[in-house]
């Protein structure tokens, strides 16, 4: 095979069993990799019903068919498994260079089954594959259990581990990866602590075939070109990272404020993208065969936050900032670090202390719950201790390592979390932005930007501008975005490419190195795909067409202030359309033509 | 009028912000006046000239997008609040 290695690793800790088994190359062509194949797998082989933290669950590491590749930007990889905070399919994406390793190593996916009895690690060096104990290095955080692993094996492995949060199961905790880089959303982390798995570290030294190495170096040029000549792609996400959003969200009054009570925050200059270069950035760093490096290795030298480390991104520094009412960066960019250190996804960390503040500041949470915190918005240091106590799940922190929605319901105020189906929703405000608020609504995972960011047309002008206020035309736009990314997260390929390329330049990439042809319409739908497989996942695990829907905050209370004053979310104007676009019928289900036409019947 | 300059822009004119005071006028006046103040390394971002990238920047006027008003005539008023992007994006 080529651009697949054609071998899949299977271990199982229960049973301590390690088999090598060969890829379904029919799935392959479908699913395509990563995200995409990886939940073909997971669907085949799990029950929709299982405990996500039981032994049932399976964890599977999961590159694509262009990672490892001199195509640009394919440092990705996703985690995927049944998800802790959700219960719907979780597949969280990572940069880095862990899973070019994996393919490096040999493999197109590394599944995980089954619970070690006690704490081990996985330790993979091409073809050898052992379980060893990891007993000393549990509840050591990411950066000590990384130096650690590395000593342990070989200095050049890379390491993806969790921390603390794993180990206690904190619902949103996340993998990280060498250190900095996350598969942070839906609980991945909390996974893998179940399994009592504290790392997965990874050697390879073997090369990737290509199907057509002279068309896939012309394919690679043009990409190359395309994403170096294009000014975001090219310049601004290095320069600036991706916090550079902060203003221009706010400026168009689209920036969630104090748990999304309003959509724009006086200060936010203060913790945007220019303050952080200003002030924090040390260098930009890149992943693996990346020309844009948006990452920001980053140092607080305010004693009281001192810290060095990478990031934060836009999404962190809004959470624990307007969200939070907090315009202290030294503050914002020490909770990323210990967000990394301790293994959280800082989307709903930051988002469960925002609704906590609000709780708080309603009355319906008290001192006595709190262990007298007083948990306001705009307390800095508070918001900074909340982090650690939800790491340990200690004190009020216990509480909050559950996410916004269990918090919320738990005081008998659900609405309070500005969540869809059980995740947080990041940093767009749905009021002021239709069609993030359709996608949010809609999304696979719940609360989610990445998996349909509409904000590039609605806000940014990228590829083409739309108004943001505007619902006609939304849907179909959703819809695109959704399959669009499904297929390119299953290339291996980052987002961020798509500053520069699309479906035409990524269908040549993934036609030259597997040999398998991929017109722009295959590439499309294999995106519409594995979209609906993983909605009927989620139908049969965990929701209906009724959780598509956003909080009544988004419908109920309009943008206070700012230039999206008086805006609310039209979601019910535009989800019976995308219904109807997707091939569903009125309660959200795939009709059976639809299924057949994707070959999922 | 009040003038709000972001990432690469607020690097070339060196101010986050700044008043201007002119007769009214529109949008694409200001642009021009502004390029005339900072010049090409400005005009590069702002003005779609010599191959510049001014068709992906971002004018947001009062936090309107000027493409959903007059475009580039949209007239402006003292009292406005101009916020100029270079194209910028993230996630």
């Amino acid at each position: 095979m080529y651009g697949w290695t054609g071998i899949i690793l299977r271990v199982n800790l229960t049973t301590g069993e390690i088999k090598k088994e060969p890829t379904n190359l029919q799935d392959a062509k479908l699913f395509i990799g990563a995200r995409g194949l990886a939940s073909k797998i997971l669907t085949d082989e799990i029950d929709p019903k299982i405990d996500p933290l039981s032994a049932e669950n399976k964890l599977i590491f999961a590159p694509g068919p262009l990672s490892g590749t001199m195509a640009p930007s394919m440092g990705r990889y996703d985690v995927v498994c049944k998800a802790p905070l959700t219960g719907l399919l979780a597949a969280s994406n990572s940069g880095g260079s862990f899973g070019p390793e994996i393919k490096f190593a040999g493999y197109d996916l590394v599944i995980v089954e089954g619970a070690a009895k006690k704490p081990v690690y996985l330790w993979i060096n091409d073809d050898n594959v052992e379980i060893r104990d990891a007993s000393e290095i549990w509840g050591k955080n990411v950066p000590d259990t990384t130096e650690a692993l590395r000593a342990a094996t070989d200095e050049d492995a890379k390491v993806a581990c969790i921390g603390p949060a794993g180990e206690k199961k904190v619902l949103f905790a996340s993998i990280m990866n060498e250190m900095h880089r996350a598969a942070g959303r839906s609980g991945v982390g909390a996974v893998m602590g179940s399994k009592n798995l504290k790392a997965v570290v990874v050697v390879g030294t073997k090369p990737i075939a290509v199907a057509d190495p002279e068309a896939f170096e012309k394919a690679v040029m043009v990409a190359r070109k395309k994403i170096t000549e294009h000014p975001v792609g090219g310049t601004g996400l290095r320069v600036y990272g991706t916090d550079v959003l902060t203003n221009i969200l706010n400026s168009v009054g689209s920036l969630p404020t104090r748990n999304f009570h309003e959509g724009y925050f006086p200060n936010a200059d203060k913790f945007g993208g220019e303050s952080l270069t200003a002030k924090y950035l040390t260098r930009p760093r890149g992943c693996f065969s990346c020309i844009i490096s948006c990452g920001r290795a980053t140092k607080v030298t305010n004693p009281k936050y001192a810290g060095e480390g990478e990031g934060p991104e836009y999404e962190t520094a809004w959470g624990f900032g307007s969200d939070c009412g907090i315009d202290n960066m030294d503050a914002v960019v020490k909770a990323n670090f210990i967000c990394n250190e301790l293994g959280l996804d800082t989307i709903t960390m930051a988002t469960t202390i925002a609704c906590a503040m609000d709780l708080y500041e309603s009355g319906f949470i008290t001192g006595k719950d709190t262990g007298g915190l007083a948990v306001k918005f705009g307390d800095a240091d508070t918001m900074l201790k909340l982090v650690e106590m939800t790491a340990n799940r200690e004190g009020f922190g216990d509480q909050l390592a559950e996410g916004s929605f269990r918090l919320a319901t738990r005081y008998g105020h659900p609405e309070y979390s500005m969540s869809a189906k059980k995740q947080e929703m990041p940093a767009y405000d749905p009021r002021g932005i239709q069609g993030i608020g359709l996608h949010y609504a809609t999304s696979n995972r719940g609360g989610c930007h990445v998996r349909g960011y509409t904000i590039s047309p609605e806000v940014l002008g990228v590829p083409f501008k739309v108004d943001q206020h505007a619902t006609e035309g939304k849907p179909q736009l959703v819809i695109t975005f959704q399959n669009l990314t499904a297929a390119l997260d299953s290339t291996g390929s980052c987002l961020f490419t798509t500053f520069g390329i699309g479906a035409e330049e990524l269908a040549a990439l993934l036609s030259a190195v597997t040999g398998v042809t991929y017109t722009v319409d295959d590439f499309m739908k294999a995106g519409d795909r594995i979209w609906n497989l993983e909605r009927l996942f989620g139908l049969k695990s965990a929701i209906t067409g009724k959780d598509d829907r956003l909080p009544d905050r988004m419908s109920k209370e309009p943008i206070p202030a700012g230039p999206s004053k008086g805006e609310i979310s039209h979601l019910d104007k535009m989800l019976p359309e995308y219904y109807t676009l997707r091939g569903w019928d009125s309660k959200g289900v795939p009709t059976p033509e639809k299924l057949h036409d994707l070959s999922l019947a | 009028m009040q003038i709000k300059y972001f990432a690469t822009l607020r690097d070339i004119t060196r101010v986050s912000e700044e008043h201007i005071s002119v007769p009214e006028q529109t949008l694409e006046e200001l642009i021009q006046f502004l390029c005339a103040r900072y010049g090409r390394s400005f005009a590069k971002w702002v003005s779609c000239e010599d191959g510049g990238f001014g068709s992906l920047s971002i004018f947001l006027i009062n936090g309107t997008d000027y493409r959903s008003l007059d475009g580039l005539q949209t007239r402006l008023k003292d009292s406005d609040v101009i916020s100029l992007f270079p194209p910028i994006a993230g996630g």
